[in-house]
């Protein structure tokens, strides 16, 4: 794939991403945006959340600023920072102020990977203020009307040193995203991966069944994003066990005695 | 151990695993005794490895009863030839739990006895055990979708709609791998008669059919047609699928023809949904032939069913002569196979197995009963039938606990109505309605309510059982808005007072009472007190049993501390955080103030966690799993050592709410090390399961202690459940309501718990996320500092 290295601001989904509407999500989305209003998408790992992200960039017409958060992540690494450029220091925007300035969706990922003093960097853009403050640059920049802030967590997760602030978390709304239904999902992988739809039926079903497991043994079932994974590397001509075995079940768990469980189910469909 | 007379040969390790004098039942044995039958050079001979285990093995016999120890001993080396070294660990696994489940004596029943014990053989014999497999066989029954039967053991196999009974062993096929096919196989058969409703025969569905058009067919006179549909004709039999049964002349040959029809449904099924194990089944099924015992003198009836069987098992055809039975055979078969009778409920196999029975009915001779197909088993109407009532009860329970945590926060809860969308589930006079989509909401006094997640698998079910919600499901009751539990509990006062309220040394704390919504002011009263230390080898025998474990747990706890201890922009450190020194330069020369935070700090302070354990000493935790538990607090401290998280271990029991005891085996400023090691070794299971005060208590504890992350860990068996009526809703909810005081005072609660009844409750107790449930006690020591180690990081 020819690389491009565009601006920030020039970042947007020309093409329509395919993305198959599990509810009202694209609606209650849409009405957000017009209302301004911040969004929090719930939901386990891999099951559409940045998909839906882009598919409602290229929807809106907005360009889309993702942040993968992560602990080393600082305010400056969001507002911004002075670099130096020969004998000049010059101001780097950050891709939240870039957002903020052109009027993009700035999604950020995984937010309780960050640390809770970066996050609040958030606060004042995700209430009825809508400003972000560039303290070094002693600014206080009122995001553009196309603005939108979006952030997403996955609840499931057990630690409790890994939690969005009720501070953080209320000023939010939050769409909950899940799992598609079967024939949804179906389609998804068969679409993703091109897999034919009998063996895309027989993925899912798998995924049904780790999803069985939650709290049995599995800190979670297959994401559709895994199903993808073992179809792409079937249709790429691996043995539909293999497959599973290292797309699904050596990616969701080292327990000995699960792993032979799981090949029991994948022995089971295939 | 008790020690009455002094020892002479403290330096001997196999003497002094036992008292002195050691009590073997029929006799007592000094250290002379022991000396004279050989124990001091017991395990010479023997590889070092192999006598390490056996005097490790032993050594764990003799912290639970000498006199097993004692035994062990004597007949180790006859062991060894039977199953080898590398057995013995698990052997002595056994023994222990015979112990826990049955006693001393069929204990030490199991040593002397060895090959000859009819147990040894479900864990040692040929083929394989369910044992072995159990925890697979359980997984992969729960990714069917069927968290809620279980896997026992029993000389028949069937489902009950509760439990799904497998043979101890199975070994009828030569290879290894396809008795654990077989194995498989039952338990996906048996969770196919669930989902397909083997038990669900509606009768009413028949009416109209030419089941029922037809006598003649179905070989039932009117009169008993019509005796069918009136109720109450038959009131000792109930259920439909038993009633429809006893109308034949000859419920037995129409029983094996409904299961043998419903097979084939089954099998179906499995072909559509679970095509491996279908393929895979093709040649186990053809091997179950030639395993089959079968007379060569069977009457007409029977034979024709055992070349059914036959041709099912092998797909080939049959090997009668004669028109006589090939014609019958030929066209049952051949109905079996139409494809245009569609199989797909209880009411389809019914018709279809009453077709064969006419066809059969005109054969002379009786009916013997030929051999189920192995992996098939027996049909137990009745059993299903009690079974399946008790499963709808619970089911109901779980529907309705819920419901309530649905509707709790609701003020009113004598005004709240709740439908479904669609109609009620309602008495056609026993005819059944077609089964209703479910519902993706309630309507809450007319507001649409999402269905919550965890509801969606309960009403699934309840809907295959009765096709739609039932009205009374759907009632709210006054003790619902708060509470979950609506069953009476019987609360006595206090039994003899052991504690005083004015003693030195003694808190008091309130109880809450969910039935008045309030508090029972200074209710319970709780001695803290220290355990006295035991002897130290038990520790020892951890340490070393377990020093693989350690090491690797060790090693994951090394990461939790190596991981977050560079910290960046600190404004002293060992090293500049370029980052920050690069940024700072450029803020200068750009005239904003640079930050002063501009160093690297490896970090040398501790993890600002504090957590207490508490764990339960009730009577329950005896025997094995006491030993699991101080075996896991030892390597759970061990592990703590590495990241040197402040943390306090408490042990509590009770009996009434005046003897609330609370032992603490270390204190938050209290340092691991001998003294506390003696004191896990000495724990031992004492009374009741009182978990609200201890709970209090330790949230004080926490409270004063300076962390910023506080944990309060606990680690059970089971309910809550005192001696004075602390049980039941009472205990759950009091055990509740300390839980929601702990957490406003930001203290984060979290269960491990081994209850291996069903556990819901812990959901209601703990909240969805904050407990977590180990199904084998053996993992335990594993399992604990792993959840330690995911909470904290």
């Amino acid at each position: 794939m020819k690389s491009q290295i565009k601006e920030i601001e020039e970042y947007r989904v020309d093409k329509e991403p395919y993305y198959l509407p599990t509810s009202d999500e694209i609606d209650v989305f849409q009405t957000a945006y017009e209302n301004r209003l911040p969004v929090l998408l719930k939901g386990p790992t891999g099951c559409g959340k940045t998909r839906f992200m882009e598919y409602m960039a290229w929807r809106l017409k907005c360009p889309l600023v993702t942040v993968a958060c992560h602990d080393d992540l600082t305010s400056g690494d969001l507002v911004g920072r002075y670099l130096i450029r020969g004998n000049e220091t010059v101001w780097m925007d950050g891709p939240l102020t870039r957002a903020v300035k052109v009027g993009a969706l700035c999604y950020l990922d995984e937010i309780v990977e960050a640390r809770k003093d970066t996050t609040v960097v958030i606060h004042p853009l995700a209430d009825d203020r809508r400003i972000l403050p560039v303290e070094k640059r002693g600014e206080i920049l009122e995001a553009d009307s196309g603005f939108m802030l979006i952030i997403s967590y996955n609840p499931g997760y057990q630690s409790i040193m890994k939690d969005l602030k009720p501070s953080t978390r209320q000023r939010f709304i939050s769409l909950e995203f899940n799992y598609p239904a079967e024939e949804n999902e179906v389609e998804i992988v068969a679409q993703e991966s091109k897999l034919d739809v009998e063996e895309a039926i027989r993925l899912v079903r798998l995924a049904k069944m780790t999803r069985n497991l939650k709290e049995k043994g599995l800190d979670e079932g297959a994401s559709t994003r895994l199903l993808i994974h073992a179809g792409k590397l079937i249709v790429s001509g691996i043995d539909p066990k293999a497959a599973c075995r290292v797309a699904i079940t050596h990616t969701l768990t080292d327990d000995p005695e699960m792993q032979l469980s799981m090949d029991e189910i994948i022995g089971s469909l295939f | 151990m008790a020690i009455i007379a002094d020892r002479k040969y403290s330096e001997s390790k196999i003497l002094t695993l036992f008292p002195v004098p050691l009590e073997t039942g029929s006799r007592y044995y000094w250290e002379e005794d022991l000396i004279e039958l050989g124990f001091e050079e017991i395990l010479e001979g023997l590889p070092e490895e192999t006598g390490d285990s056996i005097l490790r093995n032993a050594g764990f016999l003799a912290n639970v009863k000498p006199d097993l120890a004692f035994h062990f001993l004597l007949k180790h080396r006859d062991l060894l030839r039977l199953i080898g070294s590398e057995e013995i660990d698990r052997w002595t696994g056994v023994v222990l739990d015979i112990f826990d489940s049955k006693g001393l004596n069929p204990a030490r029943d199991f040593i002397l006895k060895l090959d000859e014990h009819p147990d040894f053989n479900r864990y040692w014999g040929e083929g394989i055990s369910f044992l072995e497999v159990s925890g697979v066989l359980s997984n992969y029954l729960h990714a069917l979708g069927e968290g809620d039967l279980n896997l026992e053991t029993g000389p028949v196999h069937y489902m009950d709609m509760l439990n799904i009974y497998l043979p101890e062993r199975i070994s009828i096929l030569p290879k290894r791998e396809d008795n654990f096919l077989l194995y498989k196989v039952m338990v996906t058969h048996k969770y196919a008669q669930v989902k397909l409703g083997t038990y669900r025969l509606n009768i009413h569905d028949l009416e109209g059919t030419d089941v029922m058009r037809d006598p003649k067919i179905g070989s039932m006179s009117e009169s008993v047609t019509k005796s069918l549909f009136q109720t109450g004709s038959e009131p000792a039999l109930s259920s439909d699928l038993l009633r429809f049964l006893n109308n034949f002349r000859d419920p037995q040959l129409a029983e094996d023809l409904y299961v043998f029809v419903y097979n084939i449904m089954i099998e179906r099924w499995m072909r559509d949904h679970l095509p491996g194990l279908y393929r895979d089944m093709k040649p186990v099924k053809k091997l179950l032939v030639l395993k089959r015992a079968v007379s060569k003198d069977l009457p007409p009836k029977s034979l024709v069913m055992e070349q059914l069987t036959y041709h099912h098992l092998t797909a080939k055809p049959f090997s009668l002569k004669g028109p006589t039975l090939y014609d019958p055979v030929k066209s049952i078969s051949g109905l079996l196979e139409n494809g245009e009778f569609a199989l797909r409920s209880p009411e389809d196999a019914a018709e279809m197995s009453a077709k064969i029975y006419g066809l059969l009915e005109g054969f002379p001779g009786p009916y013997h009963r030929v051999e189920p197909i192995f992996y098939v088993g027996e049909l137990k109407p009745h059993e299903a039938e009690r079974g399946r009532r008790r499963r709808r009860e619970s089911i109901r329970g779980k529907f309705r606990e819920e419901l309530s945590t649905l509707v709790q926060d609701l003020p009113e809860c004598r005004e709240v109505k709740i439908e479904v969308p669609s109609p009620e589930y309602q008495d056609t006079g026993g005819k059944s309605v077609p089964r209703q989509e479910l519902p993706k909401h309630f309507l809450i006094d007319g507001n649409p309510v999402p269905v919550p997640q965890s509801m969606g698998k309960i009403i699934e079910e309840i809907y295959e059982d009765l096709g739609a919600l039932p009205a009374s499901y759907l009632a709210v009751s006054d003790d619902m808005s708060g509470h979950s539990f609506r069953s009476i509990c019987q609360t006595t006062t206090g039994t003899s007072n052991i504690l005083s309220e004015n003693s030195e040394g003694i808190h008091v704390y309130d109880e809450w009472d969910y039935r008045r919504r309030g508090y029972k002011k200074r209710w319970a009263l709780l001695r803290e007190t220290e355990v006295s230390g035991g002897g130290t080898a038990f520790s020892e025998d951890v340490l070393i049993r377990y020093r693989g474990m350690i090491q690797r747990i060790k090693r994951h706890f090394e990461r939790i501390r190596l991981a977050p201890l560079l910290l960046r922009r600190q404004r002293e450190g060992d090293n500049v955080d370029l980052d920050a020194a690069i940024e700072a330069f450029a803020d200068k020369r750009a005239g904003v103030h640079p930050s002063e935070r501009l160093f690297v700090r490896l970090r040398r302070d501790k993890r600002e966690i504090a957590t207490a354990f508490l764990i339960d000493l009730s009577g329950s935790t005896s025997g094995w799993i006491n030993e699991m538990e101080r075996t896991s607090l030892l390597i759970l401290c061990e592990a703590l050592q590495v990241i040197k998280d402040r943390f306090a271990i408490y042990g509590f029991s009770g009996r009434t709410r005046k003897r609330c005891e609370l032992f603490r085996i270390k204190g938050f400023d209290e340092t691991y090390g001998e003294i506390v090691k003696r004191r896990i070794a000495n724990l031992r299971a004492l009374d009741y399961t009182r978990l609200g005060p201890p709970i209090r208590h330790l949230t004080r504890l926490l409270r004063d202690t300076e962390a910023s992350t506080r944990l309060l860990i606990t680690l059970s068996d089971g309910k809550p459940d005192d001696y004075d009526g602390y049980k039941g809703d009472y205990g759950i909810e009091d055990t509740r309501q300390a839980l929601v005081e702990a957490k406003r005072f930001g203290i984060h609660p979290f269960c491990i718990t081994i209850d291996r009844a069903e556990h819901s409750y812990l959901s209601h107790m703990y909240g969805p996320v904050n407990y977590a449930f180990i199904d084998d006690i053996s993992k335990l020591p594993a399992k604990v500092p792993e959840i330690y180690r995911k909470l904290t990081t």
